[in-house]
């Protein structure tokens, strides 16, 4: 039972701070704006709450999703309707979206859960990459906001499609350790999460035996009924619930801290630039990290100010990669493997979107 | 590795309370009527459903505690998932009090609407034309090359400002040279057909947003009507005495991502108007130069203060232009 002990300080770290800069603005600089503070409170309390508020449903779909998922699909199931060939696994992470349309809020602990029942974790992460754009509601909101410009609409889908099948194939070829943490796994299991499971049959049967030596004791406790399987299902929902919740909580004050003290206008002047146009949208969706349903109607609002292919990269990095999923990301995954995935989303987006534009795609 | 089964129990107990307090903050918003606030109305539904939700995970974890209590038993949940519950006092404390963080906050500050602060630091968008236009065919701080100069077509104009004559009158190519489009803005220029006929053009909670982008794409037929409409009193730093902004929050999910939208409004004693006050004014379109752009503003013949709106934000109409 060795804690994650950083991700506890470092949680604990961020209360402290939080709860200094709450006190910053409540107290205010100076007693005589005290007024302006007031609001700007009322504004953080806001934005803070509505994030979570607006969060909670999909997180609750996410875990109960994952609890029934771990109490009734066996592991075996899994591995047999994963795809084998890593061509068809990254196509099918890629539009698995499609037919499991989440947020990244209540994707990351189901695809833990599948990675954890022998899901090749390549397939799992181009999911969490993809899924929150590839699916019917961001395509429904998305045309929506912008159904003045329809090649800005079909040019999110593309190179998101694009980035995460390329992400897909990099992480098959070049991932060599399991990417969760490692207390969550023992090597057994690490072994085979890798890349598709036949082609380390050995491994994986050693594992499989191995994992079912661990469950036995409980299993048996519990009778393993439909009932009482039914019956343990919240129990689980709980232990996630509060396992991706104060990540969800951390960034959501992050997130408010940043919408009530940062202006706008501040920003207008980099929106000339190729380069820092496309840069500071990126770091604009990953610091506001809004829900892809809403974010194409937030991107609109900048239509004017930026040309289109930032907002491009706004569209498609945002959903990708944003801060309240990279802190949840750090629950589940080593801190090594979320920099260097965070980084290759970043380059790649950024390079796409840019050549999208010289292409005239958008 | 094992604990007490009393401390387990307190653990259960700890996450049960947490899960009801969401569970109970969601209701209270909603008997309040304050949810409006935080969450816009076409995902209510599902906020509603997760208070539930959470009501019977709370439900199950109380159950666990008690459980837990008089058994004298752990009842870890039956899995290889390594949930943990913290090691120490210390860290229990900090996790569960991070998560009745947000739930502190939201009982303990008084709800506010957002108003002008959020607003200026959001920027408000004064010409909504911006949303339907293509980047390259605005170049910032001139005046919008697309709007046709009043003196090419002075006819509609001049006469529609003397006696009102019914745009019925108009003929086709009129209103064609009135209402140009493009492939952008075919929807509006739609639009604008149907309320340049109104004596009085309402703008609508509904289609708050589509209503302003039309007035603004289409000023030059627009200009020397009566306009009405509500928002909060906005005022920025550039602008003048006698002027405010009339603003409302756009939210498509929640008021994450909310963004202002707003008019100039222009009268005499706008000063009797305290910033972020609710109010309706009527008056007729005009064009103001604001930040070296042109943008259209409302000459106010009338103004009444209101309170502010049950739902205080607008949204996209989905709808609009697909019918």
């Amino acid at each position: 039972m060795v804690p994650n002990v950083i991700m506890r300080l470092a949680t604990g770290a961020a209360t402290v701070v939080c709860a200094a800069m709450l006190a910053l603005i409540f107290f205010g600089r100076d007693l005589s704006r005290w007024n302006l503070d007031t609001a700007k409170l009322q504004n953080f309390k806001i934005v803070f709450l509505s994030i979570i508020l607006e969060a909670l449903p999909f997180l609750l779909i996410g875990v109960l999703v994952s609890a029934l998922l771990q109490a009734f699909v066996s592991d075996r199931l899994i591995r047999k309707l994963t795809p084998k060939n890593p061509v068809a696994g990254v196509l099918f992470g890629s539009l698995l979206g499609i037919i499991l349309p989440l947020c990244e809020c209540g994707m990351i602990p189901i695809v833990r859960r599948l990675i954890r029942k022998g899901l090749p974790a390549y397939i799992g992460i181009i999911y969490i990459v993809a899924g929150p754009i590839i699916n019917p509601v961001v395509f429904g909101a998305t045309f929506a906001a912008f159904r003045t410009n329809k090649e800005l609409a079909y040019s999110r889908f593309y190179l998101a499609f694009v980035v995460s099948v390329t992400i897909g194939l990099i992480l098959y070829y070049f991932m060599k350790r399991s990417p969760l943490k490692p207390e969550t796994l023992n090597q057994q299991e690490a072994a085979i999460v890798l890349r598709s499971t036949d082609m380390h049959n050995h491994a994986h049967d050693h594992s499989h035996e191995l994992n079912h030596a661990h469950n036995h004791g409980h299993v048996h406790s519990h009778g393993g009924s439909v009932v009482q399987k039914l019956a343990d299902t919240p129990g689980h929902a709980a232990e996630e619930f509060f396992d991706m919740g104060k990540y969800l909580i951390l960034g959501s004050f992050i997130t408010a801290l940043l919408q009530t003290l940062v202006t706008r206008a501040s920003f207008a002047s980099v929106a000339d630039h190729e380069l820092p146009s496309h840069l500071f949208m990126m770091g604009f969706a990953y610091a506001l990290s809004l829900c892809s349903t809403s974010d194409a109607f937030v991107a609109a609002s900048f239509n004017n100010m930026f040309p289109p292919a930032a907002l491009l990269s706004f569209l498609v990095f945002g959903p990708m990669l944003d801060l309240k999923n990279t802190l949840m990301m750090l629950a589940v995954f080593r801190k090594k493997f979320v920099l260097k995935f965070g980084i290759l989303i970043a380059l790649l987006v950024l390079f796409g979107s840019i050549l999208f534009d010289h292409l005239g795609f958008v | 590795m094992h604990r007490h089964p009393s401390v387990t129990a307190m653990h259960y107990l700890a996450r049960a309370l947490l899960l009801a307090g969401f569970a109970f903050f969601i209701v209270h918003l909603v008997r309040a009527g304050d949810l409006d606030l935080y969450i816009a109305s076409r995902m209510q539904f599902i906020v509603k459903c997760s208070a539930l939700g959470l009501y019977a995970v709370a439900a199950q974890q109380f159950y666990s505690a008690i459980r837990s209590w008089l058994d004298g038993k752990n009842h870890d949940p039956s899995c290889d998932c390594q949930h943990e519950m913290p090691a120490t006092w210390g860290r229990s404390l900090l996790l569960y009090g991070w998560f009745a963080l947000p739930l502190i906050i939201g009982f303990a500050v008084p709800d506010g609407l957002l108003g002008s602060s959020m607003a200026s630091a959001k920027g408000v968008q004064f010409t909504p034309q911006q949303i339907v236009k293509p980047y390259a065919e605005i170049p910032p701080a001139a005046p919008d090359p697309t709007v046709i100069d009043p003196a090419v077509i002075e006819l509609p104009i001049e006469k529609d400002d003397e006696d009102e004559i019914p745009v019925a009158e108009l003929s086709d190519d009129a209103l064609d040279l009135l209402f140009p489009t493009d492939a952008f803005t075919e929807s509006y220029a739609r639009f604008g057909r149907q309320l340049v006929d109104q004596d009085l053009i309402q703008v609508t909670d509904k289609q708050f947003i589509e209503t302003l982008t039309t007035l603004d794409l289409y000023r030059t037929a627009f200009i020397g009507k009566n306009i009405q409409l509500s928002g909060f009193v906005y005022r920025e730093g550039s602008m003048g005495q006698q002027q405010f902004g009339v603003s409302r929050f756009a939210i498509s999910c929640c008021s994450a991502d909310a963004s202002p939208y707003g008019v100039m409004a222009k009268f005499g004693k706008a000063s009797e108007f305290a910033t972020d006050e609710w109010v309706t004014v009527t008056g007729k379109l005009s064009t103001a130069l604001y930040n070296d752009i042109e943008i259209i503003q409302i000459d106010v013949t009338k103004i009444t203060k209101i309170s502010p709106p049950e739902d205080p934000y607008v949204t996209q109409d989905l709808d609009f232009g697909l019918e």
